[in-house]
């Protein structure tokens, strides 16, 4: 559980003339003589945020969906879904593409003074330069799997139409290699175009893209939370990371759920830094 | 923005209370999260920027027990709180004001939500015969102190009786008690107001010398109880047929929603179990220190001392709430081995549960069935697992019966009673120091503040009787039958002599052994 010292929030749906409230408990309001429904998130089945909104299913087979227009400001849809994913686990919950790590990964804790915490506005430099090393360390393999298998195909390929393989295979060996690689720095370039345009789908699909976010790296884990719910007491606990990678910007950390915590190494002084880098090398692996 | 406080009196089976909505609350006074390490929890419950009692837990369940401890004075608090504590309390226990209205400044400043405010008895021990002001100065684990009873469960209402001081242990006097008694002796009724914490557990606000003038005397503590409304209950909704949260709950009401209007419901939800308070860091910062154990090392009155053994412990309390009746027709089934009667479990479906929860619920309703239960599971071979509970439970049951059933065990040479000899025999030792002390005591009659036993003086001194004979007599009267001593030639005092006295004296007339 996190964010529990957050107000809980009220949403009053006019379509279907019912209120939802988002605290401790989910409840459901209808009319003035109903009795509401309060559901504990334990009862809750499923969490589902998209462009449209959020529908949260509960386990008596109840659909509840929660339009985007419903909520009065960016900031308001914010906390109604902090509040819900603190209480809920990430089996629960189907998100959109995030710029944030999804708040089920956090918990509540300690934050020491001696940690590392700046607030920062994300940029398109930051996120791009983070996003092809994403891509990289995510399709490395994949690319250097994909060039041996063009590699060999090329070649199979030259034998079978040109053939004289005893006499050509001098020929036939470079451009089958160079073929390979060609084909993986295609791949590399395309993937890189698509990872640089990661920014400006953030900005389209998540609201949080151009909040001003707390990131803050301490002994017991890491946080990159949006100004307007931040209490300074989440954390994602360090063995919620599976590995991080740096670019000359930008410091990477992906967590166990595949979220991506963006941290801009600009939003540091500059004498801190290599600090900042050298204590996440400390408790995560890089890849 | 100024406080708007709604109040709406309404009766459950315990009584009277308030049901109280806080919008726009001071934040004063509530209960915020301080948690430092993952996967534990701990709760402050904060006075202004002071941390004052530190609730913590090291897991998620529901049923687990507590560490209580306290880490500040609310005398630090006198600028915030002024003296509208000491008020509310004087307003209802002296003056005679409508609960409402006493509390009324109370409540402005807790932070917003819903809140249940009562009057009822509590008991100023930590629940396991501890004097409440000096028993929280070390972290330590609370008997009864987990937000859920297994015992009571979830439907039934209770009083978080048990008082945990917001004072330091260091200002307690004798004489403060002493001024408190004297004011209670006079007429005036002495009380406090308390603010729940966590299961059986409420943090005293003030009243702390009068719960101890109460616990010196011997008397009962009234005290007002402010409950912040926290928890929902499901109940059968007949409609959907199926079990759903219908109503919301604090330990002493249980309040379907149907009966609450919907601002109160929504407030209600909207504000969370733990609160932001303004000066939250600082807090924090706080509930990390210890309270100074300076000057706190300190003896109780004998009397406190004394009165501490009669107060009820958590298991006795729980037992209580839990068991709505228990005839003798139920008594005998448990002695032959029954848990059910008419097909319906007399408490519960483990028997050795059964007997523990049965003997919790006499020796806080019933202490002469208490003892005859007791004394005759100890004579029964069958249920001699349960004997090392029972033998505890009686140990400070200074009686008569009590004494001869351990005798007998001690005289047994049945291996079944080797565990609980030793226990036994510390009984036998301490009654009897008990009966030679209470003796001299009412015989010396040196200085007594203990009206009964004043009273029993003067009737004595009336004609009754005179000399050891008539101290029998009244001795016989107050304590029906107690064995006592009685002066001896060479002016010692011997229980043997006064047992002889005893059996010579006639029988008390019916009556006048009233106490």
């Amino acid at each position: 559980m996190a964010f529990d010292s957050l107000r809980g929030e009220r949403i009053y749906v006019s379509q279907n003339a019912a209120t939802f409230l988002v605290g401790d408990y989910f409840s459901v309001f209808g009319n003035e003589s109903e009795i509401p429904h309060i559901y504990e998130w334990s009862e809750v089945k499923s969490y589902c945020e998209n462009q449209n909104g959020i529908t949260i299913v509960t386990s008596d087979g109840e659909n509840y969906p929660i339009p985007r227009m419903a909520f009065s400001d960016n900031a308001q849809f914010i906390r109604f879904r902090t509040i819900a994913e603190g209480q809920l686990s990430g089996a629960k919950c189907r998100l959109t593409q995030r710029i944030l790590p999804p708040k089920y990964n956090y918990s509540s804790v300690d934050i020491p003074e001696q940690s590392f915490s700046a607030p920062c506005v994300y940029n398109e430099k930051d996120i791009n330069s983070g996003s092809v090393a994403h891509i990289q360390s995510k399709a490395a393999k994949y690319i250097f799997l994909l060039g041996g298998i063009i590699f060999v195909a090329v070649f199979l390929a030259l034998v079978f139409i040109l053939g004289n393989l005893d006499k050509n295979w001098f020929y036939y060996l470079p451009i089958s290699f160079f073929s390979g690689i060609g084909a993986g720095v295609v791949i590399f370039l395309i993937s890189s175009v698509f990872a640089r345009l990661r920014f400006a789908d953030f900005v389209k699909h998540d609201v949080s893209a151009l909040e001003e976010t707390i990131i803050v790296v301490a002994h017991a884990g890491f946080a990159a939370v949006e100004r307007c719910v931040y209490a300074g007491t989440e954390l994602i606990p360090w063995s919620q990371a599976d590995h991080y990678f740096e670019t000359k910007t930008t410091i990477v950390i992906t967590c166990k759920d595949k979220s991506v915590c963006w941290i801009p190494k600009r939003i540091f002084p500059k004498n801190v830094q290599n600090d900042v880098s050298s204590f996440i090398a400390s408790r995560v692996t890089s890849k | 923005m100024k406080p708007t406080i709604t109040i709406e009196s309404l009766r459950n089976p315990l009584g009277e209370f308030l049901l109280v909505n806080v919008v726009n609350g001071k934040g004063v006074i509530g209960i915020c999260d301080t948690t430092r390490a993952f996967n534990t929890s701990r709760r402050t419950f904060y006075v202004g920027s002071e941390s004052i009692i530190n609730v913590f837990s090291s897991s998620d369940d529901d049923s687990a027990n507590r560490q209580i401890w306290q880490c500040s004075s609310i005398d630090k608090c006198k600028n915030i709180l002024g003296n509208k504590l000491k008020s509310a309390v004087e307003e209802f226990f002296y003056e005679g004001a409508s609960l409402a209205k006493a509390v009324q400044p109370v409540l402005e400043l807790l932070t917003d939500g819903l809140y249940v405010v009562h009057s009822g008895t509590a008991f100023p021990t930590d629940g396991a015969g501890n004097f409440f002001w000096n028993a929280y100065l070390i972290k330590h684990e609370l008997n009864g102190s987990a937000p859920y009873n297994p015992a009571i469960c979830y439907s039934k209402i209770y009083e978080p009786a048990f008082l945990v001081p917001t004072r330091n242990f260091s200002s307690y006097s004798e004489k403060n008690t002493a001024a408190a008694a004297a004011r209670m002796k006079r007429g005036r009724r002495l009380g406090g107001i308390a603010y729940h914490l966590t299961g059986m557990f409420s943090a005293l606000l003030s009243g702390h010398d009068n719960a101890a003038a109460c616990l010196t005397k011997g008397e009962e503590f009234p005290c007002i109880i402010i409950e912040p409304m926290k928890d929902v209950l499901y109940l059968h909704d007949e409609i959907t047929d199926t079990d759903r949260i219908m109503a919301l709950s604090s330990p002493y009401v249980k309040l379907p929603l149907e009966n609450i209007s919907r601002s109160m419901i929504e407030n209600f939800l909207l504000n969370r179990r733990v609160s932001v308070p303004e000066f939250h860091e600082e807090i924090r910062a706080k509930a990390d220190k210890n309270l100074p154990l300076k000057g706190a090392a300190r003896n109780l009155s004998a009397a406190i001392e004394q009165n501490l053994e009669k107060l009820p412990d958590a298991e006795m309390l729980s037992s209580a709430f839990a068991i709505t009746e228990l005839t003798d027709e139920h008594l005998e089934l448990l002695l032959a081995g029954e848990t059910k009667i008419n097909d319906m479990y007399i408490i519960s479906s483990n028997y050795y549960e059964s007997i523990v929860y049965a003997c919790n619920f006499l020796q806080y309703k019933d202490r002469q069935r208490f003892i005859s239960f007791t004394t005759t599971i100890l004579s029964t071979p069958s249920l001699s697992a349960t004997y090392r509970y029972v033998a505890e439970r009686l140990r400070f049951e200074m009686d008569a019966k009590v004494n001869e059933t351990f005798k007998a065990i001690v005289a047994s040479e049945d291996p079944i009673y080797i565990p609980i000899k030793e226990l036994a025999q510390k009984y036998l030792v301490r009654y009897h120091e008990y009966v030679e002390t209470s003796v001299n005591k009412f015989i010396g009659a040196d200085e007594y503040e203990d009206e009964e036993f004043v009273s029993a003086m003067e009737r004595a001194a009336s004609g009754v009787g005179s000399g050891v004979q008539s101290s029998v007599d009244a001795l016989v009267r107050l304590r029906d039958g107690t064995p006592v001593t009685v002066e001896t030639s060479d002016g010692e005092y011997s229980s043997m002599a006064l047992k002889k006295k005893l059996s010579e004296a006639p029988p008390p007339p019916k009556g006048s052994g009233d106490n």
